[in-house]
């Protein structure tokens, strides 16, 4: 019964932590230009929350200091607005979207709370970065200790670190519990970009696209893909909100999006292209040009600080698993049957991660159709090319690998295809917001 | 009217119930109310088998109540148990020694950990699994 209470209890701090500072009592503004739906507030204050734990984790700060100056903080701002924010919350408006959000949530804690079991990945590397950030120890004291992957990026891990030791039982799946939150709102975001849907279609959307997304072997698990499933689907919402509307030069809108661009490369390695492949995008924006420039320093900055840690500071190898020297002898020993066998190698284990993955048949529609229709607009054009940078990325790190391919193509091809799958839902969810009247009468 | 209320009603009803069912909430909470943390644990991680959560956690209840460090080595593939306890620390001195899954204690593992067994004395031992000390 405690640790029921507990999770419950988890699930409100969840919310407090990510209902603040941005939401249509305190930042009235920032709430209509993104488009009025607390829904789409939950991920800016999440991406908030990621870069003050990403802050912290370089500095060796006591969890608990660390939430309760949040807390306070955010506290402050709740009594500042106390009975709007009461009658915000108690609001019929959205009512049985609230009530489901809460359920899923809930659901799902229940269902992590009774598997506890941490995959293969999550035993060997990552809990060992959370218990160094459980200890109070900081991001440097990662490279002292005799740790598997000490290369890895670490924020994910401080995440879990820090709401396992902020919560009632210290129990270490309750820190595993915000990776599920996190997944929830982004499939809510989702769900909520189809503005032709009444609350009951939403509902049923979220239901399918959780069907069709979840892989219990690694939502469950202690892994960071879907961490970074879910931060792509917010950056692509930014992308959206940025793009759709005359908010080119909303500045605020311009910097919460060069946060989810700063936050991505410490969840994991993958991280560091997506967010070089977003700053790219950034520049095809009708952003001005000393933004574009300054975004594009500050990321370079934030991938070349990590890189100079790792590679120069703790002199560690492989930063992102492949050297150039791999490169160098791919091109002297250039084989024309050898590659043909790589890329065929390929396109078999991205058609059986498109299976695993139903998802991605989804996004895959949408494409096809604005390819087909010709329905190339300027909002599209962003996930169009994202997409096309991720296929070339997927088939050059198979190719310059220096592992096994096979095993390599088994252990990770699927995981890439998940990651990117919530970013390109947006193209569909223009298909549908466009067209869908005909499909969804 | 109604009966428009009413079907939308019985459609929350079947995505909530089918919500239920799809993430086994009541099978969890049933699980929740009867099994506490460490029993589940334990079914996940095994006693003395895979992981050995429960041996280890064992050890560390009975005999490592003023130590946090130890040297844990499985016989049989799997990651390291000792990321599940945080507050134990990789004993390098090797004075701390938990052997997991051995079916004999002179085993080539041992070997390439650079461990005479010799060196040290049983203080317990529960199916394949042992705990020793340096003598």
């Amino acid at each position: 019964m405690t640790e029921i209470f507990s999770i419950i209890t988890q699930l409100i701090i969840f919310l407090f932590l990510t209902l603040f500072p941005v939401n249509n009592i305190s930042t009235p503004f920032l709430y209509k230009s993104l488009g009025k739906s607390n829904f789409f507030c939950i991920p800016i204050n999440i991406l908030i929350l990621l870069f003050i734990f990403l802050i912290c984790s370089f500095f060796s700060i006591n969890l608990h200091y660390v939430f309760f100056l949040i807390f306070v903080t955010y506290l402050l701002i709740f009594f500042n607005s106390f009975y709007k924010i009461c009658n915000e919350i108690l609001n019929k408006e959205n009512l049985s979207l609230k009530f489901f959000f809460i359920t899923i949530n809930l659901f799902l804690f229940f269902d992590l709370a009774y598997n506890l079991e941490i995959g293969w990945d999550g035993l060997a590397t990552w809990i060992f970065k959370a218990n160094n950030f459980y200890n109070g120890h900081s991001y440097f004291n990662l490279f002292e200790q005799e740790i598997a992957f000490k290369q890895y990026p670490h924020l994910g891990s401080y995440t879990w670190a820090f709401f396992w030791k902020n919560s009632l039982i210290e129990k270490e799946y309750f820190g595993r519990l915000f990776y599920q939150y996190i997944y929830v709102v982004s499939v809510f975001v989702i769900a909520n970009s189809i503005k032709i849907f009444s609350s009951l279609k939403i509902i049923i959307t979220i239901f399918c696209l959780i069907l069709l997304s979840q892989d219990y072997d690694n939502t469950l698990q202690g892994y960071q893909d879907y961490l970074l499933f879910s931060l792509l689907i917010f950056a692509g919402k930014l992308i959206q909100t940025i793009t759709s509307r005359n908010n080119s030069n909303n500045l605020l809108l311009n910097n919460f999006f060069l946060l989810s661009i700063i936050i991505i490369p410490w969840i994991k390695n993958e991280g560091a292209f997506y967010s070089i492949f977003l700053v790219i995008l950034f520049f095809l924006s009708r952003s001005t040009f000393l933004i574009k420039l300054i975004f594009s320093l500050l990321v370079i900055l934030n991938i070349g600080s990590h890189a100079f840690i790792v590679k120069f500071i703790y002199k560690l190898e492989s930063l992102y698993q492949f050297s150039f020297n791999t490169i160098l002898l791919l091109f002297k020993n250039f084989d024309i049957s050898s590659l043909a066998i790589k890329i065929s190698y390929i396109f078999l284990y991205l058609f059986h991660g498109f299976i695993k993955y139903p998802i991605t048949i989804l996004y895959l529609f949408g494409i096809l159709y604005v390819v087909k229709y010709k329905k190339i607009t300027y909002q599209n054009k962003f996930f169009l090319i994202f997409f096309f940078m991720q296929c070339l990325f997927i088939f050059c790190i198979y190719i310059l690998s220096n592992a096994d391919l096979v095993w390599h193509l088994q252990t990770s091809i699927k995981r890439l295809i998940l990651q990117t799958s919530g970013f390109y839902l947006f193209i569909t969810i223009w298909v549908i917001n466009n067209f869908g009247k005909k499909i969804f009468p | 009217m109604i009966i428009k209320k009413n079907r939308k009603i019985n459609i929350y009803l079947f995505v909530f119930l089918i919500f239920t069912t799809n993430t086994h909430f009541f099978n969890d909470l049933y699980n929740l109310f009867y099994r506490h943390y460490e029993e589940r644990m334990i079914r996940t991680y095994g006693f003395c088998n895979g992981i050995s959560y429960g041996f280890i956690k064992k050890i560390k209840d009975k005999f490592l109540l003023f130590e946090n460090k130890v040297i844990i080595i499985n016989n049989d593939i799997f990651p390291a148990s000792l990321g599940l306890f945080p507050d134990l620390l990789e004993d390098k001195e090797k004075n701390n020694l938990i052997l997991l899954n051995f079916t004999k204690l002179n085993q080539k593992k041992l070997i390439q950990h650079s461990i005479n067994i010799d060196d040290y004395k049983l203080i317990y031992n529960e199916d394949k699994c042992y705990f020793l000390k340096k003598k």
